[in-house]
């Protein structure tokens, strides 16, 4: 069976709920600072939608993104195996989800705008920090350029600001961290097949070709 | 500008354990060519010194391996 694609409001129920769950009250404050804009028929229509189709999981009275399912359909059309386990064994791992997949960070990407943040898919969310840390050790200054242009430094300090805090509480030792990192070397050296696909934010293929 | 500096933090905590553990090393090797081969001093004495530079040793092995595989 295929899955329907999710509604506006699934959406973002998605991307704010990759790494703890949040009740219907917690997401129209998050996103709309709102309490009741996710309680309206249509949002929970497709939210509901989105549970059945299993994208997101209910948990009493809050609503966890099924984080695995979303990783394995973002790379479903990646064919070569072993970058496939890579990007999975990195999306996995409890520091890259804090770090990276953290609602504040994800919405910071987004300028703060649900709007914006509903027409991305999750390749978005998933591929522009692996493309942050290609960029930064290819060209410096197209980096700098691409953070700027596309207003991403509250996401780039974000990130900084979330890895200081789950350095130490998500890596059992040096050696996990080692782990980790030549994982996200392997992956960003990948540039060819990573980040062919079409994605409307971020148009980089050709600074990458440079 | 905001650089993400994950790797960096990594690559130097890494460098800093092993460049620590080779200083350590060092310092073992230097200690014990002074004591034993350098300095007159009584064998039961080289051999209390060479006992506390192999305690030591060990303990500088144990940390590297705490650090690795914890």
């Amino acid at each position: 069976m295929v899955d329907k694609e999710p509604g506006k409001y699934a959406r973002l129920a998605i991307l704010a709920g990759l790494v703890e769950p949040k009740s219907l009250s917690e997401l129209g404050m998050f996103w709309y600072n709102e309490n009741g804009r996710f309680y309206k028929q249509k949002a929970r229509q497709e939210i509901e939608q989105a549970v059945k189709n299993n994208f997101l999981i209910k948990e009493k009275s809050k609503y966890r993104t099924n984080t695995e399912k979303i990783i394995l359909s973002a790379y479903s059309q990646i064919n070569n195996k072993e970058l496939k386990a890579l990007l999975c064994m990195f999306w996995n791992h409890p520091f890259s989800q804090k770090t990276f997949l953290c609602c504040k960070a994800i919405k910071q990407m987004f300028n703060n705008n649900p709007e914006i943040a509903a027409e991305n898919k999750p390749q978005t969310i998933l591929n522009t920090p692996l493309i942050l840390h290609q960029l930064q050790e290819k060209d410096n200054d197209v980096y700098n350029l691409f953070v700027s242009m596309q207003g991403l430094e509250a996401y780039t300090n974000q990130i900084n600001k979330n890895a200081d805090k789950n350095m130490d509480k998500e890596f059992e030792n040096l050696k996990d961290k080692t782990d980790w990192l030549s994982n996200l070397n392997k992956i960003i050296k990948n540039d060819k097949i990573l980040f062919k696909g079409k994605n409307n934010k971020l148009k980089i293929t050709n600074i990458l070709k440079k | 500008m905001s650089r993400l500096r994950i790797k960096e933090q990594i690559e130097k905590e890494e460098n800093s354990k092993i460049k620590n553990i080779i200083i350590g090393i060092i310092i073992i090797l230097t200690a014990w060519i002074v004591t034993s081969l350098l300095l007159k001093i009584t064998m039961t004495g080289k051999i209390i010194i060479t006992i506390a530079l192999v305690l030591f040793l060990a303990y500088l092995v144990y940390e590297w391996y705490r650090v690795y595989h914890k």
